[in-house]
């Protein structure tokens, strides 16, 4: 939660993003206004011209039905995450754990928010190592265009070498 | 809201599921809801309070982002026709974001008489809590 996952679609898309965010009244886990309750969506175009669809799901774990859902046909998955929250490595583990069969399937690649203050990067590639899963990890601003694009380039390149 | 106000809120809205339960045997689960997926009232459930509410919540939501791209003004409910049943998600106006009743039906239940309870059941929240919320 708070990661940035709205943001980011909001920064790439060429649409209009489509937005479920509500009222955060679970200000204990974030202090954010908002929270996204069921997904957002967006769209870009890729360099072929073929349309990529991206697709935001909420964070929390009380909504891992729609992480199912939405794992439906995916083509891969970023996971973004909040360098700042109490535990973003048990985070972490809590994404891989819920998208294990979409990323058995397809793949993976992380964004770490660069706030300063959190866990360093190694101890980020340690989580993944202890799994045996080297994804592609990367800092990254979500608000800004580029940052998103490269966990989205980094992801197709991912896919293309499976 | 403070946590007394809260509890002020869930008494309310457990009072009134309460009743329309007891008046309608068919039925088979309900709750009242945060926008963000929370419950703050329900009776029983076929499925656990906690992941009903999450689930209205995002059903609500994609039907409001629907009204809103269709230029429909505003969602009131969302109707789920099921073989043997129904469920219904309502707004339940509040403040300043409305609440979610959700109420799951067996095939027993006529729909118009299940919209019609649920909609006066919602109603009588609102005004009940808005009238609450004047008197703090």
């Amino acid at each position: 939660m708070g990661a940035g996952k709205t943001t980011a679609i909001g920064a790439v898309s060429e649409i209009g993003v489509v937005s479920t965010d509500v009222k955060n009244s679970d200000l204990a886990q974030s202090q954010k206004a908002t929270t996204t309750v069921a997904m957002d969506y967006g769209q870009i175009t890729l360099d072929g011209g073929d349309q990529l669809r991206i697709y935001g799901t909420p964070g929390q774990e009380r909504f891992d039905f729609m992480w199912k859902i939405l794992s439906r046909g995916a083509l891969g998955l970023i996971i973004l995450l909040d360098n700042t929250r109490p535990s973003p490595l048990l985070d972490l583990n809590k994404f891989l754990d819920g998208f294990a069969p979409l990323i058995a399937e397809t793949g993976a690649v992380v964004g770490v928010s660069n706030k300063p203050g959190g866990p360093s990067i190694d101890a980020y590639y340690e989580v993944l190592a202890a799994r045996n899963m080297m994804l592609p990890l990367f800092e990254v601003d979500v608000r800004k265009k580029d940052d998103v694009l490269l966990l989205v380039d980094a992801l197709l390149s991912v896919l293309e070498i499976r | 809201m403070d946590t007394q106000k809260n509890k002020a809120v869930a008494a309310v809205c457990q009072e009134y599921l309460d009743k329309l339960h007891a008046d309608h045997k068919g039925i088979l689960a309900a709750l009242i809801a945060s926008a963000d997926g929370f419950h703050l009232a329900a009776i029983q459930s076929v499925i656990g309070e906690e992941r009903l509410a999450a689930m209205s919540s995002s059903m609500h939501a994609l039907g409001t982002e629907i009204v809103n791209e269709a230029k429909l003004k505003k969602c009131y409910d969302v109707v789920i026709e099921a073989a043997e049943g129904k469920v219904l998600m309502l707004n339940v106006p509040f403040a300043d974001e409305d609440l979610i009743m959700t109420v799951v039906a067996n095939e027993a239940m006529v729909f118009g008489h299940l919209l019609f309870s649920c909609r006066q059941t919602a109603e009588r929240i609102s005004e009940k809590l808005a009238a609450m919320m004047r008197g703090s």
